[in-house]
């Protein structure tokens, strides 16, 4: 296994996420930010978040399925969220539950949530960003 | 040391951070974004910038010490701002200031500052993300 999940001592402990993973292996893989769109292009989820962001993983995951690796070799997570609130968590948390029911576990890397302007396009609530390392 | 900090020419010479760091090593080292919570969660420097830097960047030591490294292994820094003016740069130098008073050293390896519509709570002004490689 190329990445080792860690919550160090001196630091909160969230449940959602792990706060550092160590990666070791010869291969960086960078993934474009993946967004609510199914591979015609077509949008899905048009204002439900939860629904963009399940797409968001699976689009990683398929990424990722494509170079021979998969979301075990996520080493870094970055979301980014138009019009973000905390109290749209629970379906930031719906979005990652149904992505994790396909994809067969609960992906917990460190994760950055960041609150931004805009996206590409206007239908676009959310994206997502990984950084994978694969032997 | 696995960092080197370059300046290369062609580039203005920044002082408060190198433009370039070049980093071996055998483990890529990932963080979830830092915010200024302490170990149980609770935000530090409520309403204070410079305060939540410092605990940012403190935080972000923690996290490497839990797996053997340093700030000095840092190989780059993204420090997100809501609410950010040109006027707060004095805040965020002293909240620099103040953990690398704490850490042994000022930090200087690349970073980008970024201005965000939204934090993942309204109370966390500052949030660092950084990467980091060991040996």
């Amino acid at each position: 296994m190329a990445i080792t999940l860690v919550n160090p001592e001196g630091l909160p402990k969230v449940d959602v996420y792990r706060q550092v993973s160590v990666a070791t292996g010869s291969k960086l893989v960078f993934v474009a930010g993946q967004v609510a769109r199914d591979a015609d292009g077509n949008r899905i989820g048009e204002g439900d978040l939860a629904a963009q962001l399940e797409q968001c993983y699976l689009n990683v995951a398929t990424a990722l399925a494509g170079v021979g690796a998969s979301f075990d070799d996520v080493a870094k997570l970055t979301v980014y969220v138009v019009d973000w609130t905390a109290d749209k968590m629970p379906l930031f948390l719906e979005g990652v539950a149904r992505a994790s029911a396909k994809l067969g576990g609960t992906p917990v890397p460190p994760g950055t949530l960041i609150g931004v302007a805009a996206l590409a396009e206007p239908d676009l609530l959310v994206e997502v960003e990984a950084t994978a390392v694969a032997d | 040391m696995t960092i080197t900090l370059v300046n290369p020419s062609g580039l203005p010479q920044v002082e408060a951070y190198r433009q370039v760091s070049v980093a071996t090593g055998s483990r890529l080292v990932s963080i979830a974004g830092q915010v200024a919570w302490d170990a149980d969660g609770n935000t530090v420097g409520v309403g204070d910038l410079a305060a939540q830097v410092e605990q940012c960047y403190l935080n972000v030591a923690t996290a490497l010490a839990g797996v053997g490294g340093s700030f000095g292994d840092v190989a780059k820094l993204t420090v997100y701002v809501s609410d950010w003016h040109l006027d707060k740069m004095p805040l965020l130098m002293e909240g620099i200031a103040r953990a690398g008073e704490k850490l042994g050293a000022v930090p200087i390896p690349p970073i980008t500052l970024v201005g965000i519509a939204a934090p993942f709570t309204p109370d966390l002004l500052v949030e660092v993300d950084a990467t980091a490689v060991l040996d």
